[in-house]
């Protein structure tokens, strides 16, 4: 990629770049491909499940599990712990469903479950690490930063990647330029939208003042800009500023919940879940490409029965209400939409199955699912054992789930790259294999 | 191969004696027959050539095979009986058949006779080659060898040794330094280095003005003696040991339930540091302390370096003791031996020489620590006032705490006891059995009352409940006949409570039913004393008072005075073992207690006293197993505590001293561990020229980049040690160097052959982090609060704290949104690179925040500014103190005509707020939130045109960059 292509590359990264400088992109040189493939989706809004779901209990039915419960099974510590729960066959494709999420159901048909996704460590930390960045241990740019990085910006006024809740290893650009880091918005029910985004409104100027002011800076900046190092920091800086200036209107409307009908929020559910997933079809209407939401408390080690009924409850009514909403508004073909957590659950229980039974980590299996942008409805895709406890078919790595999103936004995985450090660098790593089979 | 005699005669009797061939024999055997046979059926999953390790396994090589696996050793020569790969191949257990079906299923017979025949004759190989036998991964690595003292370049003209090893490295490279940067620059870059302060007008104009040779040293001497050092060095530090004054644990069970998830006295290790660093504490001794402090052979019991054991304290919290044991090897392997040694919880480790069985050595020692509730008081308020006020108020909540135990006790034992029969009657079928809940349904307990439920399951030695406990445990087909037998065996051999034995002797029940009644009637007898015996302590006979301290006992008022005991009470899984079951209090109830007002009291009242966040050895200290895949249940052989090897000496002595923290504290501050110097010396470098010589501070193992200048790293590392471990020392010797004050100016060869600048031909220019940021913005306002160490302050919010950031509340699970947009470090591990990004929300801050208005408005009232002639002189001043220089004339231009248009255009647009923002709301949602500070808001009224200028000059890049 030439030095114009790099131009286009961090203009479309809110990076404008006003005839100065490159900076370290002379030396590692940004690879930004432009989508190369056809992709239907053009924004993403990740729900990440927190805390680990329980695939058994939600979209995985075991019900062999019954036959052994309160025994052993081999390899395993604890007793088997068959779900408390009841699965239904939904929608006209019967995709079997836990009963916790009754209006999920109702649009079973736009779902597509993976049952044999698989992780690598199961531990908080470096899992969520790993289905964020790619990478369990170093510190590695975010899908979302990816994406954007791929995309580009669609609103220069918002920005492209919002995370409303969430770790900021989870959102963080790395070596990507730092624009592509998601920006934390504090959503919550009731809150007003410069109470969601911190200082979005001045209390004490006027925005002619405020527009002379930031023509003063940038006149100083550049002034300031000649006589140091080149770097591209200070660039970034100017336009940052700028930035602010329209996101204080453009933001004040985006998060303002208000301008929604109470029927609408109403649909959404009243917790901060409905409140997330409101503004995340907000955001995206607005064409931010990225948004990612913190749907935790999924840790269910003890009481799981009540402590998992509670959290889908919230799960079912946003995510419900979110998928018919972008459906109704034209959006959900164009919007990916994926709902999942770091790894699955063990089918067992420690002592035996009574009402504080609950179900530690599990690596080896556990389910996602994904809705919209190009993927196909009603389905579930690979499986695991009569048990839960292994792959038997189709299994899908992290890496391959990235890979998937990236070619369901028109991108090769192997060559959205960025050099850095003396090589390129992907979000796939060395592996990554498309879905093909899930991709409408 | 030599062959004599005598040798065939040795042989021969070794043979008859042991049963053990010769080692020649042995081999010849194992080339012609073993790794043949081991290459084409077991390479394929165990060969360290082909990176396979199954189950940690490898069978092509001496080392692999004499280690064996995650389940220990497979192999013991002479024994084929005795060896696990004998019995595999043999196939005789289900759960250890070698090879697998899907690799080709059982050896031939043939095959399987080689085998034990070799293992018989001694399971002899030739040993590995040198570079197999370090092929353990990583071990040949830089960082594992012995710090050299490499021979200082001679070069001309340079300041000192650091210039020298930098110098010869640029002219490698044919790039030379940049020319020094002016005075006004260095002493901007140094203030922020050393102290995270710019500096003020006289010191600037006394640098500039200073024309003796060691005006720089004076410079640096000064800021090195100044106490806001350790204010800015110990911040480092805290990055590192992931300081936080929360624990980031949301939980429904264990004592958590009761606790809060806010750490009261995690400022007291803050301040320790901060202390080190102004004290200059040698950096071992430090080390030592922060790991073993307790364990000194000088320390009081109110020592204050008892505050440094916080280091393995303030760390975040998990539900599995695993896991916090975990995350303490996480952090004291990466802050004091840049190492990860947690990635060897579940395999060894995958690039680093550091085998599963060294983190379970570990893991043995921090599994030999206890935490008290109570901790040691180091320091109390000077403030009687206040201090009397912050005992009434605990008394206060502690009387409270209690009285509401007493009363919720109350309320549960009249409950049961009302209910005895059903209860009772209950708990007899097992846990979600039908039968139990028929029983509920009959006596209308349905949906039952859990806590009283689970407080009925004590142990069969409880006096009063013991016999039903037992009496439940026989089949119910056999209960009839086995019931007296049992009650006879049971009076006779246990302490039973006479009143139950009276009723039980003459009793003949036929179900548990019959035993419920015969218990029923006796709690109702207690039923009718319980409510005096609460008032009174008396009961008509003595022994009805332990019937109605059944299911709970009911501690005496001097028992519980003080919350930890009431804590601890509540808490205590240890009750079990007394035979009683505990309170097994419901989080519902448990939210009742008041344990979190009385930390929220601890953390903020003026008057109350700081505690060092001990940790003691337990009394029993002992080795933990090797977890296999880090699966608690899934145990390997047992490991001896110790230091790791790879950097251990040759003898490598298990600990021996309780849990051995003070011995594990030693061996890193050895001067001869290759690590702990280097790590310390590239965390040094890094602050001070924005990147490490290895740019990845916490992880110096064979993931890492190599050095940039190894020698000097090694030069700085070994002349560490032999100073004395001084890291102002150190700091000194490095900002003395003239590689330390060129200028960050580029030029084109350094820009082409060296962009990021990795070989230092000039300084790099920085951005600042959060806290000189905010530290400079209080600073300006002038209001600096200048006392060190203390309670933690709200960074963020209105009312404003003017103390410095050091001093703010860290909330690892709700950092404050402006901390985390500026970068600060996550708290949630050992972080010691702060990235550097920009994002609109850093900019709104400038903008908009009531903070960055406060300031602007304190510099323009700021007396040089304020008391100035002219204009002029006006904008002179303002750029003095924000940028350390003059204003051009084009600068001055422009503030005049800044200015002037302010005055011109209307105060302010319609659009200013009418309605004041109402104080963010607080984060969990909950009463305990953030803490808050005292003081005035930002008054809401519009700026005058100079104190807009003033506010434009803080949205510079100048003001927020070091060149």
């Amino acid at each position: 990629m030439g030095s114009s292509g790099r131009r286009a590359f961090l203009e479309k990264a809110g990076l404008g770049l006003g005839g100065l400088a490159l900076g370290v992109l002379l030396d590692e040189e940004a690879q930004a491909a432009a989508p190369v493939l056809k992709g239907k989706a053009k924004r993403v809004i990740h729900i990440f499940a927190s805390g680990a779901p329980s695939h058994v209990d939600t979209f995985d039915p075991k019900p062999a599990l019954e036959r052994f419960r309160d025994k052993t099974l081999p390899g395993q510590s604890g007793v088997a712990f068959p779900s408390p729960f009841k699965f239904v066959p939904r929608g006209q494709s019967g995709l079997p469903m836990s009963e916790v999420f009754p209006r999920l159901g109702e649009v079973a048909d736009e779902l597509c479950v993976i049952r044999s996704m698989h992780t690598e460590v199961p531990a908080h930390g470096p899992a969520a690490l790993l289905m964020h960045t790619g990478n369990a241990i170093l510190k590695r740019p975010s899908l979302g930063s990816w994406v954007l990085y791929g995309l580009g910006m669609d609103n220069k006024n918002l920005p492209g990647f919002i995370a409303l809740g969430g770790s900021v290893e989870w959102r963080q650009a790395s070596f990507l330029p730092s624009p592509l880091q998601g920006s934390q918005a504090a959503v919550a029910p009731g809150l007003r939208p410069d109470e969601v985004l911190p200082n979005l409104r001045n209390e004490f100027s006027g925005a002619d003042q405020q527009r002379m002011q930031l023509d003063l800076a940038r006149n100083l900046n550049t002034q300031h800009m000649k006589k140091v190092q080149r770097d591209e920091q200070l660039e970034a800086r100017i336009e940052s500023f700028e930035l602010a200036f329209r996101m204080q209107t453009a933001a004040t409307d985006a998060f303002d919940l208000a301008k929604e009908s109470k029927e609408v929020r109403d649909r959404y559910g009243k917790g901060p879940l409905g409140a997330r997933l409101l503004t995340a079809r907000r955001l995206v209407e607005r064409g931010v490409r990225f948004v990612q939401v913190d749907a935790g408390g999924w840790d269910h080690h003890q009481r799981l029965e009540p402590n998992l009924r509670r959290v889908a409850e919230s799960t079912d009514t946003a995510a419900s209400a979110l998928i018919k909403d972008l459906r109704e508004r034209g959006l959900l073909d164009s919007t990916l939409v994926v709902w999942g957590g770091e790894f699955g659950r063990t089918v067992t229980t420690a002592g035996k199955v009574d009402d504080d039974s609950g179900r530690d980590h599990h690596a080896k299996c556990f389910s996602v699912w994904m809705a919209g942008g190009g993927v196909k409805g009603g389905m579930a895709h690979g499986a695991t054992d009569e048990l839960g406890l292994d792959i038997t078919e189709k299994p899908v790595h992290i890496h391959d789930l990235h890979a998937t999103i990236l070619r369901l936004l028109g991108f090769d995985h192997t060559r959205l790259t960025f050099r850095y450090n003396g090589r390129e660098f992907r979000l796939t790593d060395n592996s990554g294999k498309v879905v093909d089979a899930i991709i409408a | 191969m030599r062959s004599s005699p005598e040798r065939a005669a040795v042989v021969a009797a070794l043979l008859l004696t042991a049963g053990i061939a010769s080692a020649d024999e042995g081999l010849d055997l194992y080339e012609k027959k073993i790794r043949p046979l081991l290459a084409e059926r077991c390479y394929g999953c165990h060969s360290v050539a082909k990176n396979k390790s199954k189950g940690g396994l490898t069978l092509d090589t001496r080392t692999g095979l004499e280690k064996g696996g995650e389940t220990g050793p497979v192999l013991v020569p002479g024994k084929p009986d005795g060896s696990r790969l004998i019995r595999a191949v043999e196939q005789i257990d289900p759960d250890l058949e070698m090879p697998p079906a899907k690799a080709g299923g059982k050896l031939p017979d043939q095959q399987i006779a080689d085998l034990v025949a070799w293992v018989r004759r001694g399971a002899a190989m030739p040993a590995d080659r040198p570079e197999v036998a370090a092929a353990q991964p990583g071990k040949a690595h830089w960082a594992y060898q012995p710090v050299k003292q490499p021979r200082v370049p001679r070069l001309k003209a340079v300041r000192n040794d650091v210039d020298a090893f930098v110098r010869a490295r640029l002219a490698k490279s044919r790039l030379s330094p940049a020319p020094p940067a002016s005075r006004e620059a260095l002493i901007r870059r140094v203030s922020y280095d050393l102290i995270g302060l710019p500096p003020t007008l006289p010191e600037v104009n006394a640098f500039v003005g200073d024309r003796s040779r060691d005006a720089f040293e004076k410079v640096v001497d000064r800021l090195l003696g100044s106490p806001r050092f350790g204010e800015r060095w110990a911040r480092h530090w805290l990055d590192t040991a992931r300081y936080s004054d929360t624990t980031g644990l949301i939980s429904n069970g264990g004592k958590y339930r009761f606790e809060d998830f806010r750490y009261a006295y995690a400022w007291t290790y803050r301040d320790y540091v901060i202390r080190a660093f102004n004290e200059d504490l040698p950096y071992d001794r430090f080390l030592v302390e922060q790991l073993a402090a307790d364990r000194l052979p000088d320390i009081r019991p109110d020592d204050p370096r008892l505050a440094a054991l916080g280091f393995l304290n303030v760390g975040k919290r998990f539900n599995s003791v695993d896991d916090v044991i975990d995350e303490r090897i996480d952090t004291v392997s990466k802050a004091m031996l840049g190492l990860t040694v947690s990635c060897a919880r579940c395999h060894d480790h995958k690039f680093d020489p550091i085998p599963t069985a060294d983190y379970y050595s570990l893991h043995g020692i921090f599994a030999s620590t206890t935490e008290p509730y109570d901790k040691p008081t180091l320091v109390r308020a000077d403030d009687v006032t206040a201090r009397e006020d912050y005992e009434q108020k605990l008394a206060a909540l502690d009387a409270k705490n209690r009285d509401f135990f007493y009363e919720h006790v109350r309320m549960r034992l009249l409950q049961f006891q009302d209910h005895a029969e059903g209860y009772l009657s209950m708990v007899a079928h097992p846990v979600r059995s039908t039968a139990r809940y028929e029983v509920a349904k009959k006596y209308g307990l349905w949906p039952e009352e859990r806590e009283v439920v689970n407080a009925l399951r004590p142990s069969p030695q409880h006096p009063v409940l013991g016999p039903f406990a037992q009496l439940a445990k026989l089949p119910a087909a056999e209960f009839a006949a086995e019931a007296r037998p049992l009650i006879a065996k049971i009076l006779a051999s246990e302490p039973v409570n006479p009143l139950i034995a009276d009723a039980l002797r003459p009793a003949d029940p036929k179900s548990m039913a019959d035993v419920a009644k015969i218990y029923a009637a006796i709690f109702a007898r207690a039923r009718k004393e319980t409510e005096r015996y609460f008032k009174e302590r008396t009961t008509s006979v003595p022994d009805l008072a332990a019937v109605i301290e059944t299911p709970y006992r009911i501690p005496t008022v001097e028992e519980i005075a003080t919350s930890e005991q009431l804590m601890t009470l509540v808490t205590n899984s240890g009750q079990r073992r007394k035979g009683e079951n505990g309170y097994a209090f419901e989080p519902e109830t448990a939210r009742k207690f008041l344990f979190p007002d009385i930390n929220e009291l601890r953390m903020t009242h003026p008057g109350a006293p700081g505690a060092a966040m001990v940790l003691y050895d337990s009394t029993q200290p002992r080795d933990s197993y090797v977890q296999l895949r880090g699966e608690r249940a899934r145990k390997g052989p047992v490991v001896p505590r110790r230091f790791l090897e790879v950097m251990s000496t040759a003898d490598r002595p298990t600990f021996t001293e309780g849990s051995g923290r003070l011995e594990l504290a030693k061996a890193i501050a050895r001067p001869d561990n290759p690590l702990t110097a280097r790590v310390l010396v590239n965390r040094v470098w890094m602050n001070l020229f924005g990147a490490g010589f290895v740019r990845t501070p916490d992880d110096l193992g064979a993931q890492s980049e190599p050095p940039s200048h190894p020698e000097l790293l090694d030069h700085l590392a070994s002349r560490f040690v032999a100073e004395g471990w001084s890291v102002k020392k150190l700091i000194r010797l490095v900002v003395l160097s003239d590689t330390y004050r060129q200028a960050s100016e580029t030029n084109r060869a350094g820009e082409t052959r060296d962009a990021q600048n990795r070989l230092l031909w000039r300084q790099n220019m920085r951005r600042l982090d959060f806290e000189a940021i905010r530290d400079t913005m209080v600073f300006l306002t002038g209001r600096l609060d200048h006392a060190i160490g203390g309670k933690p302050v709200n960074l963020t919010e209105e009312p404003y704290s003017y103390r410095r950031s050091i001093y703010g509340y860290v909330d690892r699970l709700a950092l404050s949104d402006i901390m985390t947009q500026f970068d600060f470090s996550d708290p949630s591990m050992a972080n010691t690179v702060r990235v550097s990004t920009i994002v609109p929300q850093q900019a709104l801050f400038f903008m908009n925040s009531p903070m960055s208005i406060d300031v602007a408005r304190q510099l323009v009232n700021h007396p040089e500014v304020a008391q100035a002639g002219d204009d002029l002189a006006r904008v002179r001043a303002l750029y003095t103190i924000l940028f350390q220089r003059a204003p051009r004339p084009d600068e001055v231009r422009r503030a005049r005509e800044f200015v002037a248009a302010a005055q011109a255009a209307p105060p302010a647009g319609n659009d200013v707020a009418v309605t004041p923002l109402k104080p963010r709301n607080t984060k969990r949602g909950t009463k305990y939130a953030s803490v808050k500070n005292e003081g005035e808001r930002v008054t809401r009224a519009p700026l005058t045109p100079w104190e807009l200028y003033a506010q434009a000059l803080l949205c510079t890049n100048e003001f927020v960059y070091v060149n």
